[in-house]
């Protein structure tokens, strides 16, 4: 049976269409071809030929001519759609005119540059010139790093190579910052939040050294669809941007399902378990022989779903090899075997986490199926895009959990089809990230009197004296150098904001560095017997070290996570932006926030049941962020009819589902921003809601709440009224335990309060809202 | 009551003891400190004899000294560097572009630096570079009084690297001579130095002296090979820190061990030099006062290829060895000079002592084997070497020792194979006797060609 006579057979499947709350049809498009720029050399376009491309769709030919025109390009198109011949055709058409010229590629992962590497090679051999493109990273061996030097033409590396591994040792780099043509950035949308505000600083830093050289190499961006990839793009590289997102490529007929797991208990809101609804979907897609990939969250569920569907093929007297599971954690060889057997059709369903999401070659698949919303829209688009070959049918079903914004997602099909992706935000000027950067900076080449960083000369130099105080920088007459004996890059992490991290060691692999955290942030995320999960794999932390800054991990597999629940006391520094909206006060600005984490929950996976809790004994921390916060007027309990503990349980629930709709708005994840109640807060003795960033000194994300307030509302409206349950459940608000018998019924007052609406009082009549 | 007296009792005892004092006269002697150095007083002009090259506020700091061609720095004196032979450089670096090696043009240099790891940030706060003049050694160490005094110094530099075609470092490859870029390029100043020949002598010094030595850092050679005391010394990880405190207080006082720790390495580069080339002026390696050493060179030999100097050297060796370590590994070497010589006289005599001295040796009875067999066509005896050497190996396999280590398998079918050939062989010799003897009693003159049964067969097949 082939997909598309598969496709029929599940439309007339009622057991499956009732779970359905959307099915979608994105219809077939043909290729929209555009030209080659005039003067293009012969040789590429012979080249491209060969290699089966004889046209260039029109975001192609649109890219490169920009490109060679002079500007700065972001491409915006998604995957499969020939986005590498946007970036590698200008680049090698300089370099064919220049032998001497350079280009950098910075890849976010090792195996999408080994990928680029593949690909550009082809191309080159093609052209039958000698240009030399190489991989510069952590594993790079020594013997090639001086040949790399001094007579790669391209140089595909990483932020963190670059950061540590390039920039500090320019010197021995001449050859590339002289001749710098291009810097091409690829998967942009990656570059989000905190990372995203490093990658910025780390762009400004390079601009500063091609500048010492007298280079001035232009951008090329490439970006999954987010709703401000021009935004983003010129934040990063700090220079206009033509925006490039007019897609030619063709496609076939695609279909997308959203599929939610029927109720089994209605009191407590609980769902069929994902990973179960997941495997019975998949076996059903195999057992008529179409290639699907299913895309899971953590690695437990990775596990959990191949193991189960081998099982089954296996029962069918079927080759269980068939069926793969995949993540970041395997070897190469065992990565590029099974990236292998799914080009070749050897494998027919594979089982991932997000590692496959970025766009290493794997061919296109018949189906893809999500177990549980990816979290935001720009990685669902990229998942699904897994599916599809160039003229034939596919399809993408997501698959909801019973989290708070799966069920917000799964309710509303057209928030995601209609072209509301989120808001991409990166704050270059976070003030502890840009001081890192100014500090490597300083290493790379003194800064001069009137040098602006950044910002304007003023308060650049307001920084370096800043250092200076603290004798990191020496000022003699119109330079200030580098004046400690350690070696700045080092120290500083591109994904946390402030130096100073709590690093993660595996204790069963000789202490081996997995991840690090914000010392502010450890205590809430790495505590004993927290589970932490990194690149989708669990590990339980057995001790914390906060004054040596190690916290010690064990690789676990439990089918819960922890939550931290803490005690916070906000104090507001300063306000940046002040509106009155509705029946409340917004309000956006800057609060110093003090911690002292006391317990956590243990959450069980899927169910979201509350499964067990345990202490925590550590020290209050406090550091300074911004924050999105909601005051109410004192007579707001009245107004909802109820009594002031009610009023208490219905400000926490709704502070819940704000956060956790809050992703749907700005492209954070839920641990970038904690919620916080108060029936009387500390600045303004009135009950208040305060939605606060993680990351000191903020990156972004509380602005944009404030700008977006409305829409953040409304989705939080949305969610609670559509939810089933009757007073609360961990989908929306949170277990009715937690937030009380009218948390659910007071949130949503609160929030139409907001809004400016109408308030409902349970016995149906409805109060004025002024 | 009692405990309190006893207490003020304590205390003012203490205060009798030489160097404690009350926190009031501490408190004096720090200000008076502070002021003086305010007033400049131990500024590096005051502490160290030199002058400012340049303008006070454009210059440098130089600390120059000539010291005597005589100046004995360790065991030999730093005018032996002028006599050093450009064969013996070239060879004990293993570069022979630096067959062109003259002393007269030469400079020696270290770096002392504000960070061990390098990268753009890191400055070279004191170069020093020697040289020979006309009738002595200058030492030039060129001081940062700030951050600005480095373009001066760069400029200087320059001046001095313009008659230069060679320098002489100790792992200045790795470390100096990118930093030295570095600070070139940072300033816009272009760097002579690329096209020079570099004289690396820690490479040369792990060659000679790793084996007996272990450590090979300048301090370990200085000691073991030119037998130096420094006194005063400071310790190089700490040396970062005291410039950069300098920077602060302007108090040059805690800097003078470092110049002359500075001075000594620069120094020691030279003495090197010079007793190295010494050593090696004497042909079987008899300047080596250590047999460990004198292996080293042949060692040396053997790699660079120098198969006649090296038999010679290794026959010397053999005569006055007697630690049996290093007598293995003289005969090893011994055997690849030889082979490559085609001296197999004595290429068997050593290969015979090494398995009779080092029964165990398999590697040896294989390689041995082989040239009898090939060489010498002498199957039996190839094969009795190999046999006994199973048989032993066989034993010690009993004992527990796995085959793989003891090379059994290679010997077996080594064996195998060669007694297969000599079987056959020994039937074609049967079948040309018969042959022979048939026309023998045939009564026809001798046309088939004699067969001497005594000589071993021809046996290319």
């Amino acid at each position: 049976m082939n997909v598309a006579q598969t496709i029929d057979a599940l439309r007339g499947d009622r057991e499956f269409t009732q779970n359905l709350s959307g099915w979608h049809v994105v219809p077939a498009r043909d290729a929209r071809y555009g030209a080659w720029p005039a003067g293009l050399d012969a040789r590429l376009v012979a080249g491209m030929k060969k290699r089966g491309v004889p046209q260039p769709y029109v975001h192609q030919a649109q890219a490169v001519e920009a490109a060679l025109a002079g500007e700065n390009v972001c491409v915006v198109t998604p995957t499969a759609s020939g986005k590498t011949l946007c970036y590698n055709v200008p680049v090698l058409q300089r370099l064919l005119s220049n032998p001497n010229g350079r280009a950098l590629y910075l890849v976010p992962t090792k195996a999408l540059s080994q990928d680029q590497m593949h690909e550009l090679q082809s191309l080159i051999d093609g052209l039958e010139v000698k240009i030399g493109t190489y991989t510069f990273d952590g594993d790079t061996p020594n013997s090639a790093r001086r040949a790399i030097k001094s007579a790669g033409h391209i140089v595909v590396t990483n932020p963190d190579m670059l950061h540590t591994g390039i920039l500090p040792h320019h010197t021995t780099w001449i050859r590339l910052f002289e001749n710098l043509q291009f810097i091409v950035i690829d998967e942009l949308h990656h570059y989000r939040g905190v990372f995203g505000s490093h990658l910025a600083n780390i762009i400004r830093r390079l601009k500063r050294i091609c500048a010492f050289y007298g280079s001035k190499p232009q951008f090329i961006c490439c970006s999954a669809t987010i709703a401000n990839p021009q935004e983003m793009a010129q934040k990063i590289i700090e220079a206009p941007v033509r925006l490039v997102n007019d897609n030619g490529a063709p496609s076939g007929e695609r279909h997308f399902l959203f599929y939610n797991p029927p109720v089994v208990n209605r009191e407590l809101g609980i769902r069929r378990p994902v990973v179960r609804e997941v495997e019975r979907i998949a076996k059903y897609f195999l057992s008529k022989d179409i290639q699907t990939i299913v895309f899971a969250r953590s690695r437990l569920r990775v596990e959990l779903l191949a193991t189960y569907i081998k099982e089954a093929v296996k029962k069918t007297g079927k080759n269980p090899e068939m069926v793969k599971g995949y993540r970041g954690g395997y070897l190469p060889t065992e990565r590029r075997e099974i990236e292998k057997g799914l080009r070749e059709g050897k494998i027919m369903t594979v089982v991932s986490t997000n590692a496959l999401e970025l766009g290493i070659d794997i061919g296109g698949l018949d189906v893809c199926i999500m177990t549980g919303y990816p979290g935001n829209v720009a990685s669902t688009w990229q998942q699904a895009g897994r599916a599809g070959r160039r003229n034939s049918i596919s399809m993408s079903i997501l698959v909801a959990s019973s989290a708070a914004l799966d069920q917000y997602i799964i309710g509303h099909p057209e928030y995601f089809l209609g072209q509301t992706p989120e808001n991409a935000t990166v704050d270059p000027n976070n003030l502890m990230i840009m001081m890192s950067h100014v500090k490597s900076a300083a290493f790379e080449l003194p800064f001069l009197d009137g040098e602006a960083f950044g910002l304007d000369a003023a308060s650049t130099e307001e920084m370096l004296r800043f250092l200076e105080e603290k004798n990191v920088l020496r000022h003699v007459k119109d330079k200030w150098h580098w004046s400690e004996q350690t070696y700045p890059a080092e120290e500083i992490s591109l994904r946390t904001a402030a130096p100073g991290n709590v690093v993660i060691l595996d204790t069963t692999k000789d202490g081996r560095v997995i991840g690090e955290v914000d010392l502010f942030s450890a205590p809430t995320e790495v505590y004993e017997n927290a589970i932490y999960i990194h690149q989708s794999e669990q590990y339980t932390i057995d001790r914390l070290d906060l004054d040596d800054r190690k916290a010690y991990a064990r690789p676990v597999e439990t089918d819960y996570y922890t939550d931290a629940q803490t005690k916070a006391d906000l104090k507001v520094i300063e306000v940046f932006q002040d509106d009155r909206r509705g029946g409340a006060d917004i309000r956006h600005g800057e609060l110093s926030v003090t911690m002292l984490p006391t317990m956590y929950k243990k959450i069980k996976l899927g169910t979201l049941e509350n499964v067990g809790w345990g202490e925590i004994h550590l020290p209050e921390t406090t550091m300074h962020t911004t924050a999105y916060w909601l005051e109410y007027p004192e007579d707001v309990a009245l107004r909802c009819g109820l009594s002031q503990d009610d009023l208490g349980g219905a400000l926490n629930a709704l502070a819940n589902a704000l956060r956790q709709v809050a992703p749907v708005q700005v492209l954070c994840d839920v641990t970038d921003i904690r919620a916080h109640a108060d029936l009387k807060s500390t600045f303004s003795e009135r009950p208040s809601i305060v939605l606060y960033e993680t990351y000191p000194g903020g990156v972004g994300f509380s602005e944009k709440l404030f700008t977006h307030h409305q829409r953040l509302l409304e989705s939080a409206v949305s969610l609670l009224s559509d939810c089933g349950c009757k007073e609360g459940c961990p989908s929306c608000v949170g277990p009715a335990l937690e937030t009380g018998q009218h948390g659910k019924s007071g949130a949503l007052n609160l929030a139409r309060i907001a809004l400016g609406l109408d308030v409902i009082v349970p016995a149906g009549e409805k109060r004025e809202a002024v | 009551m009692g405990d309190k007296s006893e207490k003020i009792a304590q205390l003012r005892a203490l205060l009798n003891t030489p160097g404690v004092m009350g926190g009031a006269q501490f408190r004096a002697v720090a200000d008076e400190r502070d002021a003086a150095r305010a007033r400049g007083d131990f500024e590096v002009t005051n502490v160290m004899p030199g002058e400012v090259i340049g303008e006070s506020d454009n210059g440098f700091y130089l600390v120059r000294q000539d010291f005597p061609l005589a100046w004995e720095h360790g065991c030999v004196p730093l005018g032996s560097a002028l006599a050093a032979d450009a064969r013996h450089v070239a060879m004990s670096a293993n570069d022979d572009e630096l067959h062109g090696f003259d002393p007269r043009k030469t400079v020696f240099i270290d770096t002392e630096t504000t960070g061990l790891m390098g990268g753009a940030g890191t400055v070279l706060f004191l170069v020093g570079v020697g040289y020979f003049t006309q009738d002595a050694f200058r030492l030039d160490q060129c001081f940062m009084r700030d951050y600005d005094d480095e373009g001066p110094m760069l400029a200087f530099l320059d001046g001095l690297f313009k008659n230069a075609d060679t320098l002489v470092s100790y792992n200045g490859k790795t470390f100096d001579l990118p930093l030295l870029r570095t600070r070139f390029i940072q300033n816009r100043v272009p760097f002579r130095l690329d096209g020079a020949m570099h004289y690396d002598l820690v490479h040369a010094a792990r060659r000679f002296w790793k084996k007996r030595l272990g450590d090979c850092s300048l301090g370990s050679v200085e000691r073991n090979v030119l037998s130096l005391q420094r006194h005063g010394d400071v310790n190089g990880a700490d040396i970062p820190t005291l410039w950069l405190q300098y920077l602060r207080t302007r108090d040059a006082r805690p800097l003078v061990p470092v110049f002359y720790h500075h001075k000594m390495d620069i120094l020691s580069l030279v003495s090197l030099t010079g007793l190295l080339s010494q050593k090696l002026s004497q042909s079987a390696g008899e300047g080596f006062e250590h047999h460990e050493d004198r292996l080293s060179l042949l060692r040396l030999h053997v790699k660079r290829k120098e198969w006649e100097t090296a038999a010679a050297l290794a026959e010397k060796l053999l005569d006055a060895l007697d630690d049996e370590k290093l007598m293995c590994e003289c005969l090893e070497l011994a055997v690849v000079a030889t082979k490559r010589t085609k001296d197999w006289e004595r290429m068997e005599t050593y290969s015979v002592r090494i398995i009779e001295q080092f029964p165990n040796h398999t590697q040896a009875r294989i390689e041995y084997a082989k040239h009898l067999e090939h060489k010498r066509r002498n199957l039996p005896e190839a094969i009795r070497i190999c046999r006994e050497g199973l048989e032993l190996q066989n034993s010690r396999q009993a004992l527990g020792y796995s085959p793989a280590i003891l090379g059994l398998r290679e010997l077996a079918t080594r064996m195998a194979r060669m007694e297969k050939k000599l079987d056959k062989a020994l039937e074609r010799l049967d079948d040309e006797t018969t042959a022979a003897d048939d026309v023998a009693t045939n009564g026809e003159a001798d046309k088939s060609g004699t067969t001497d049964s005594n000589a071993t067969p021809d046996l290319e097949s």
